[in-house]
């Protein structure tokens, strides 16, 4: 796997692709420069754990390309998705952030790539840029907004309505393919039943009465949206 | 009178402010307002505009969102030393939950810019900031997945345990916890039926009574047995 894709082709910090799209976007050059110079990257297929809940966390991991999901085993081996992270995404920060182990696994949805920078240059780069802190700041105060929302939901509302909210959440975070209908990712029925908090088989049931009842039209494990308003409505969100 | 200067109060140590020191505080926080209020009295309106931040000093205040179809899910309890409104100072937008009193609250007020000119001054609370954001993600995203992999009397164990582990001030295992039943039940989504039944339940087994109406802890260890489902059936 990793001779497909040699170093060369992962660029510095300073010229990625990326760039604008992450927290380090506010660094300055030397700041990215610093980041290039103690950065690693690995090449994950899919399926393959990054890290692992209870872990000792050694660094930052910045996805360059691909998605990957995070998510809690349960004593029972039930698994819960709490957040995906896509291109331009940093994970594993909180565990840094507050000198503690992983809280949660995470495991490539597809093949990824991804960069590693050690924990000291991370942290080191937090205490002496205020606006990058802030930045991490507000990235965090989002993320908290988007638990609040899920375990408000995860709560109250029926399964059919969670599942409706699940593809939505996909749609919002992974966006359309170029036929403006398609979700841009591909995730098992389990996996979108671990978003929902909902077994694979309630998972796989909803899925078909949607598709049913021609609000989603799937073929394979591709997801296209045929009704949105409609699947806005299933899920209860007010549009 | 109550205590309206930050270099005396007591729960210093265990806010965010830990690391300020007492001068800068004092000179920064000096248009802080003391409120008073009553119990079920509402101190933030969902949507209310953003004015400044709430720092807890008596009291428990409920902070909740209201959810689907008009139901209120409680996100959580802050306590004396915990600050309400920072996520909402960071994101410069309305606050997107309510606070309430659950019992008689004094809170000091701190107006928007003044907490604004304190994280310009003083880089350290960043870095508290940060903590506190961290923690209140974990501990949301464990309900998530509690939520979907425990039932309700193994989630209503662990969040009792929760609440009682939480109270900065003191870590006394049988400290009375005065929530009712309707706000115990937000936190957890569940109807109050349901958990009266588990309530009762749990106090014929001694694992917990009730006293004045207040929840009161007999038996930790059988707590986090039955929060984790190792419940011994006998």
């Amino acid at each position: 796997m990793k001779s497909t894709l040699e170093r060369s082709q992962i660029p510095l910090c300073e010229k990625c692709k990326n760039l604008n799209n992450s927290s380090f976007c506010i660094l300055n050059r030397t700041e990215q420069e610093r980041l290039s110079q103690y950065k690693t990257y690995n090449v994950y297929k899919k399926g393959q754990v990054v890290f692992y809940e209870g872990n000792q966390p050694q660094g930052l991991y910045c996805i360059y390309s691909g998605k990957v999901k995070i998510h809690k085993l349960g004593d029972d081996g039930k698994d819960q998705i709490v957040r995906l992270a896509k291109t331009g995404n940093v994970i594993g920060y909180r565990a840094l952030l507050s000198a503690d182990n992983y809280y949660a696994t995470a495991t490539t949805l597809e093949n990824t790539v991804i960069c590693f920078f050690p924990k000291a240059v991370y942290l080191n780069l937090l205490m002496s840029n205020s606006e990058f802190s802030m930045k991490t700041i507000k990235m965090l105060s989002g993320n908290l907004r988007i638990a609040e929302q899920m375990i408000t939901n995860m709560a109250q509302k029926q399964v059919k309505e969670r599942m409706a909210g699940a593809l939505i959440y996909l749609i919002d975070f992974f966006g359309l393919e170029e036929d403006h209908a398609t979700i841009n990712t591909v995730l098992t029925r389990q996996d979108i039943g671990n978003i929902a908090g909902t077994t694979t088989e309630t998972s796989i049931r909803v899925l078909s009465d949607l598709n049913k009842n021609r609000i989603i039209k799937l073929s394979g494990k591709k997801i296209r949206i045929q009704n949105y308003n409609e699947l806005l409505r299933v899920a209860n969100i007010s549009a | 009178m109550k205590i309206t200067n930050c270099r005396q109060c007591g729960l210093k140590q265990f806010s965010a402010f830990q690391d300020c020191s007492d001068d800068l505080l004092n000179e920064i926080f000096s248009n802080k307002e003391l409120k008073q209020y009553d119990k079920n009295e509402i101190i933030i309106q969902q949507n209310d505009p953003f004015r400044g931040v709430f720092c807890i000093q008596e009291g428990t205040v409920k902070v909740s969102t209201i959810g689907n179809k008009n139901k209120e899910f409680v996100l959580w309890f802050a306590k004396p030393g915990d600050i309400i409104g920072i996520d909402s100072f960071i994101n410069n937008k309305s606050h997107l939950f309510a606070a309430t009193a659950i019992v008689s609250v004094s809170a000091c007020f701190i107006p928007d810019g003044d907490f604004k000119e304190l994280l310009n001054r003083d880089p350290s609370i960043s870095r508290k900031i940060i903590k506190i954001l961290c923690d209140e993600i974990s501990s949301i995203e464990g309900r998530i997945a509690s939520v979907s992999q425990k039932s309700i009397r193994e989630q209503f164990a662990e969040m009792l345990i929760s609440i009682a582990t939480k109270n900065k001030k003191s870590l006394e295992a049988n400290m009375p916890i005065s929530y009712s039943i309707k706000d115990l039940a937000s936190t957890i989504g569940t109807t109050n039926n349901y958990l009266y039944k588990i309530i009762s339940d749990f106090n014929d087994k001694n694992v917990v009574t009730i006293l004045n109406k207040k929840l009161v802890i007999k038996d930790f260890d059988k707590l986090s047995l039955i929060a984790i489902g190792e419940e011994s059936v006998t």
